[in-house]
């Protein structure tokens, strides 16, 4: 009887070790990964979308990509263009407009009005080390506010 | 009679336990031994090395079939991608150079690859390696040039006994039964000096010979001049360096646009085959598991052969001790008893070991075309042979406690 108990006290903490491995593995698969090596942005939360923001030098460059762990998965918008309103190093009011305009990615034959890659150009950009843009897309066929935070993301998670 | 000498005598006379220990500790570091230089340079053959690929454009599929089929000539390829978007990628701007080929064909079990000349003189199946048709080289012959001709891998032309002027009709597929493409025969021209890669395993004719197989019907016969639709199984791409030999960073961002594609993506090997070795890393560790077994009932066993070789010799040990031995010299005795035991059964497991893998890499030469060497030095050389002598002297202790306690005058007691 007793041995009974030890062969299931034993059974349980494999089990549990086997388990508890696979929830790790699986935690870490649902990690949100930037593809770009830029940072994430929730488009109203992480299940529904991101917005991978990285800035090359005076150049944002914008990628929608999927939710959760789809991150390494564009999502098309019909936008030709996002505009968004910039409040640099935490002020109330927006300074600073920055126009992005549709980069269709060829490879995967993307289109203008059919993109999920944009870029802009700006010279403030070159020296900025925090904003926070906003703007409206339409994203996964409906009206969406679009907020960034550079250089931390925006998770409202 | 110095020190030395009695250890030695001491050894002889229990010859049968003494063999038995040093056989088994060398039986368990030859296992030991053998299981990590295997797994070592079948990590450095699978990982590190990359086979001079640093990505492969494959169709959309399991990442790992597109290697193994690639680079290992295993597996098939998931389908086929459009030559123009092929163009499309080779115009990027992380993008060096590519070299387009086709898969799917065979020969007598040797896969029969079409692909475009210059893998013969721009490819690098190891750094800075080419192939070579150099006799000084081990090669024969030269690159085809015409349509209807063909080379061949040195382990294909060695095990199909392959000659220059040879003919053969490849099979359309890889399966056996696959139909043979009975009227397109094909002259080996050049046979490739061997590389110790899988590349030594096939068979290889140009590009555009593939498209004018009698058998491929017309549309296929179609791609050869038409462009627009021709069709390639994939393209090694060269991807270009930054600073320090190192790939370009973008080559990240141009994986990402090939993956938003309908019909490509791009494979990365030595993103893939790690993953590989996770998925079968427990076999892995079952194997090295029992080799630290045996290695450790091998210790478990030179203490038993130890310890009853101290009962069956506690009236010589006294007699030692009446003859002016101090104790620590007895327990000495043991210990050094216990460190030639381990030292011999380390370093006969080695030589043992390293012969296992001799035997191994011809295996694995012949199934894989990788190229595996029996005088490889692994981690558990460096180790094992500090290792085991601690454990044996960790063996030893016990046996040794007991020799230096040992009563004189109660061992020398007559028995009646």
């Amino acid at each position: 009887m007793r041995m009974n108990h030890l062969g299931k006290l034993m059974l349980t903490a494999t089990l549990a070790v086997i388990v508890g491995g696979s929830l790790t593995a699986a935690e870490k698969e649902g990690e949100h990964k930037a593809w770009h090596h830029g940072s994430l942005n929730a488009i109203c939360t992480c299940e529904n979308g991101h917005a991978e923001v990285r800035i090359d030098g005076d150049t944002l460059k914008l990628w929608l990509v999927g939710g959760g762990s789809d991150t390494n998965k564009a999502v098309r918008i019909p936008d030709k263009k996002i505009v968004l309103e910039i409040t640099l190093n935490g002020s109330k009011t927006p300074v600073e407009k920055l126009t992005l305009t549709a980069k269709p990615n060829e490879l995967a034959e993307e289109n203008i009005g059919d993109c999920s890659q944009f870029e802009g150009k700006a010279d403030w950009l070159r020296r900025a080390k925090l904003f926070v843009g906003t703007a409206t897309i339409h994203f996964k066929g409906k009206s969406q506010t679009l907020r960034i935070e550079y250089p931390n993301g925006y998770d409202p998670d | 009679m110095n020190f030395p000498r009695i250890v030695f005598k001491s050894l002889r006379s229990h010859w049968l336990s003494t063999g038995l220990a040093i056989v088994s500790i060398a039986l368990g570091v030859a296992l030991l031994d053998a299981v990590v230089s295997l797994r070592e340079q079948t990590h450095r053959n699978f990982t590190q090395e990359g086979l001079g690929v640093d990505a492969i454009l494959g169709p959309k599929g399991s990442p790992l079939q597109i290697t193994l089929n690639a680079l290992y000539h295993l597996e098939e390829m998931p389908g086929k991608i459009k030559w123009s978007y092929y163009r499309k990628v080779l115009a990027d701007d992380v993008v060096a150079d590519g070299i387009p080929f086709i898969t799917g064909h065979s020969y007598a079990g040797f896969r029969v690859n079409a692909i475009d000349d210059r893998f013969f003189s721009a490819f690098e199946y190891l750094p800075g390696q080419h192939f070579s048709f150099r006799s000084e080289d081990g090669g024969q012959g030269r690159v085809f040039s015409g349509n209807r001709e063909a080379v061949a891998g040195s382990e294909a032309a060695r095990l199909l006994n392959i000659t220059l002027g040879k003919t053969f009709n490849p099979t359309c597929g890889v399966n056996a039964g696959d139909p043979v493409h009975v009227n397109d025969t094909i002259t080996f021209v050049g046979i490739m000096a061997p590389t110790g890669t899988p590349h030594d395993r096939a068979v290889y004719i140009p590009l555009k010979s593939f498209y004018t197989l009698e058998g491929h019907g017309n549309d296929v016969r179609d791609m050869a001049v038409n462009e627009e639709h021709r069709e390639i199984s994939g393209a090694y791409l060269k991807i270009k360096r930054i600073r320090g030999n190192v790939l370009h960073p973008g080559i990240q961002d141009l994986k990402y646009n090939i993956g938003q594609s309908s019909q490509a993506q791009l494979v990365i090997p030595n993103e893939v085959l790690p993953r590989l070795f996770n998925i079968i890393g427990w076999v892995d560790h079952v194997i090295m598991g029992i080799a630290l077994l045996v290695t450790l009932l091998a210790l478990l066993f030179l203490f038993i052969a130890l310890i009853s070789a101290l009962r069956e010799r506690r009236r010589d040990l006294a007699l030692l001790r009446c003859l002016g031995a101090t104790r620590r010299t007895v327990m000495g005795l043991v210990l050094c008893e216990s460190l030639f035991m381990a030292a011999a059964g380390a370093l006969l497991g080695m030589i043992a070991g390293h012969l296992i893998v001799g035997l191994g890499c011809e295996m694995i030469r012949v199934e894989t075309g990788l190229r595996f060497s029996a005088a490889y030095v692994s981690t558990a050389d460096l180790y094992i042979v500090p290792a085991v002598l601690a454990l044996g002297l960790l063996a030893a202790v016990i046996p040794a406690v007991q020799a230096y306690r040992l009563g004189v005058l109660k061992n020398l007691t007559l028995i009646s």
